[in-house]
């Protein structure tokens, strides 16, 4: 066994980390939250020249051909940096449902453009009344029953919804009769579209947590309440210790589950709902210490720690909740007895 | 990212599985703590030695096979899976010989480390005492230098193995002004010497094995001493480390107590809300698993990124929310203990229930992991001290 990532893939996200740490500072984000778009072109200008969309498109359609674990340290890096396009569509679920479920002539019709950066994807795998980056996407994948659909959204009606974070950019999407087409490899394909989407989105998590960790342990280390600073205290340090434990477990997790989605592993969709299950829950706790110890500073609209807040409870719904995960483990828990 | 073992990995895991299969005892083996017992026990424990497999990680020279860290998290596994005996000297095994291996001279590792294997010695620890839980570094217990002899006189508590032990590795105070972890020394103490007295202390769950341990005027040679003198909380981090760090086969002992829960889940009509416990557990018990991968490839490739405390402080709570939610489906029958007689040793799941309770005290308590996340990887600082 080697628990750990390439040099490559490494470098990968330190250079995206770079990049995004400079285009999505706070005061750039909040910038585009008065913008009617709220996405920046130059922020999508830098994650196609890094060729982040090609990564998970294969060779022949003139993709990278690579695994979820080559991505697992930039989707870290998308939430640390609270990103707010839908990259996890964009990047992952999107090319990934229409490589496996596409038939040749959809792949050749929509993989290179995809590589390319010239067109965008976005994903709704659990319903279309509020899809993620719908007005800057040129298709939409869905999911209906067990069938997954691609659409041009250019024929679709798209009416934005007013969202708790005012970095996300959400919409109901009607698609006419008709102008969907099936992806005829549905079938064999859901599980592992699925397990992308679990796997994946706990690494966004995972870097959204740390990064209100990292934040409130700061803040700790220089609030001086009763005479000292707060971090002294065990009921401010326990809280964060959990939490620290917490994310460092998921960590553990969701770098297991995107090597074994990335080996397409007979165990991987129960590793992803896992490694989604636990980022959850260490989410939630890194969310909940994260405002309480930043007392009412942390509740004023000024204050920044509202972006990973808002991020962080959007995305604890968005791709399939707690409950729902941990209905499907324990219901494969027991179909393995 | 490779999460497959080597070929040659895999053999050793048969080899070890066919070796359980032939030699592993049929049966449930009667306590330690008594007479009929503690010889099974010995009888099984000889077997591991002769064959080589009593501590496979340990050198060859002191009857180990060398065995690399992948080997050993195997081995541990194996050993579980297969619900092989509760090593008679596994708090040798586990701690007080690594601690020797990792301070010792030459003459302390051949003097101490054999009889370990071999059970002739059969070890435990000496650290807490009554008014030394958390705040260790309080230890009373005293270590008068005298020339080539140290004289120790104190009291310990809370030993496991206690009362079937043979030698203990203590931390005693050598210099008698000193407070906290300063001037504390790492010695292992013959019990079997005059002026120590070992009174059996009962545990909660009904099991024996609890100690307390008296010392008045207890001659032990300096030469016993292990590190240097006034070293002994450096020398005891290192035990404190072994103790929480590995995994030792835990993660396949909860995978165990999972799906005996998800059986008795099944079992009891598996409700929606016991599905989604169910679940919520899976998930934790899996990372747990890659936790203890991840750690061992810390300590396989020298990095030795310390997970010790997240381990420690999660793993001791997620098996004890397992325990709890077997309680839980089992509603009224949980405290039902058919074929128990009246104040008996509890066994099973109510007993590992109890002992997990238990885990999430010794070795070092979950509030002192708290401490030591915050502190030495949080960088916050430390509590003011009275």
């Amino acid at each position: 066994m080697k628990i750990a990532f390439e040099p490559e893939q490494q470098a990968l996200a330190a250079g995206f980390d770079r990049a995004v740490g400079a285009l999505a500072k706070p005061e750039a984000l909040r910038a585009l939250w008065d913008d009617e778009t709220g996405r920046s072109p130059e922020f999508w200008e830098a994650v196609v020249g890094m060729g982040l969309p090609a990564i998970l498109v294969p060779e022949d359609c003139g993709g990278f051909g690579g695994g979820l674990v080559d991505l697992a340290l930039v989707l870290e890096s998308i939430g640390r940096h609270a990103v707010p396009d839908a990259l996890l569509e964009a990047l992952v679920t999107g090319p990934v449902a229409l490589a496996r479920a596409g038939s040749p002539e959809q792949q050749e019709r929509w993989l290179p453009g995809i590589a390319d950066g010239s067109l965008r994807a976005t994903v709704a795998l659990r319903g279309l009344a509020s899809v993620p980056d719908a007005h800057v996407s040129d298709l939409l994948v869905y999911r209906q029953g067990d069938d997954l659909l691609v659409v041009d959204l250019g024929g679709c009606t798209v009416t934005r919804q007013t969202v708790m974070d005012p970095s996300r950019r959400q919409f109901a999407v009607e698609v006419p009769e008709g102008a969907a087409e099936v992806l005829p490899g549905s079938a064999g394909a859901l599980d592992i579209v699925l397990a992308h989407e679990a796997a994946g989105s706990a690494s966004v998590l995972i870097g959204l947590s740390q990064r209100m960790v990292d934040d409130t342990v700061a803040y700790a280390k220089v609030r001086e309440q009763f005479g000292r600073v707060i971090g002294s205290f065990q009921a401010v340090k326990h809280q964060l210790a959990d939490a620290t434990a917490r994310i460092q477990m998921a960590s553990f997790q969701a770098h297991a589950a995107a090597a074994k989605v990335a080996g397409d592993a007979d165990d991987a969709r129960f590793a992803a709902l896992a490694a989604r299950q636990v980022a959850l829950d260490a989410e939630f706790e890194a969310n909940r210490a994260a405002l309480q110890l930043h007392g009412g500073i942390g509740f004023t609209w000024e204050h920044d720690l509202q972006i990973w807040l808002k991020r962080g409870k959007a995305l604890e719904q968005a791709h399939g909740n707690r409950g729902e995960i941990a209905d499907e483990i324990g219901a494969a828990v027991l179909a393995r007895l | 990212m490779d999460l497959t073992f080597t070929p040659e990995q895999q053999t050793f895991r048969r080899e070890l599985q066919e070796w359980f299969t032939e030699h592993g005892p049929k049966g449930r083996l009667d306590s330690p703590y008594s007479e009929p017992g503690y010889s099974q026990h010995l009888e099984w424990e000889h077997a591991l030695h002769e064959a080589g497999w009593a501590a496979p990680s340990w050198p060859a020279e002191v009857g180990g096979q060398g065995v690399d860290a992948w080997a050993e998290l195997i081995y541990d596994e194996e050993y579980a899976r297969f619900r092989l005996p509760e090593r008679l000297n596994k708090m040798g095994l586990i701690h007080g010989g690594p601690t020797v291996m990792a301070h010792g001279t030459e003459q302390q590792k051949s003097e101490w480390l054999p009889g370990i294997l071999t059970c002739e010695d059969i070890w435990c620890q000496g650290f807490s005492e009554p008014g030394a839980g958390s705040d260790l570094a309080a230890v009373r217990t005293t270590g008068r230098i005298m020339g080539d002899a140290m004289i120790v006189d104190g009291q310990k508590i809370w030993t496991s193995q206690g009362i079937i032990a043979t030698t203990m590795f203590a931390l005693v105070r050598t210099d008698q002004e000193s407070r906290g972890h300063r001037g504390l020394t790492f010695v292992i103490i013959d019990l079997r010497s005059p002026g120590v007295e070992i009174r059996p202390l009962g545990q909660l769950h009904g099991n024996p094995g609890f100690a307390e341990v008296f010392f008045s005027g207890v001659e032990v040679p300096v030469a016993n001493v292990i590190g240097e003198v006034g070293d002994g909380w450096h020398v005891a981090s290192t035990s404190l480390a072994l103790e929480r760090g590995t995994a030792r086969g835990s993660h396949t002992r909860m995978e165990q107590a999972l799906v005996d829960l998800a059986r008795d889940t099944a079992a009891t009509g598996a409700s929606g809300a016991s599905v989604r416990r169910l679940g919520e557990l899976a998930a934790w018990v899996a990372a747990y698993e890659q936790a203890a991968y991840a750690s061992t490839h810390e300590i396989a490739t020298g990095r030795g990124k310390d997970y010790a405390s997240v381990i420690k402080m999660l793993g001791t709570q997620i098996l004890t929310a397992v325990h709890e939610e077997n309680l839980e489906v089992l509603g009224a029958d949980a405290e039902v203990m058919a074929d128990h007689g009246p104040n008996a040793e509890m066994y099973g799941m109510r007993r590992n229930y109890w002992h997990g309770r238990g885990a999430e005290i010794y070795a070092g308590s979950n509030e002192i992991q708290r401490n030591i996340i915050a502190e030495r990887q949080l960088g916050l600082p430390k509590e003011p001290r009275g």
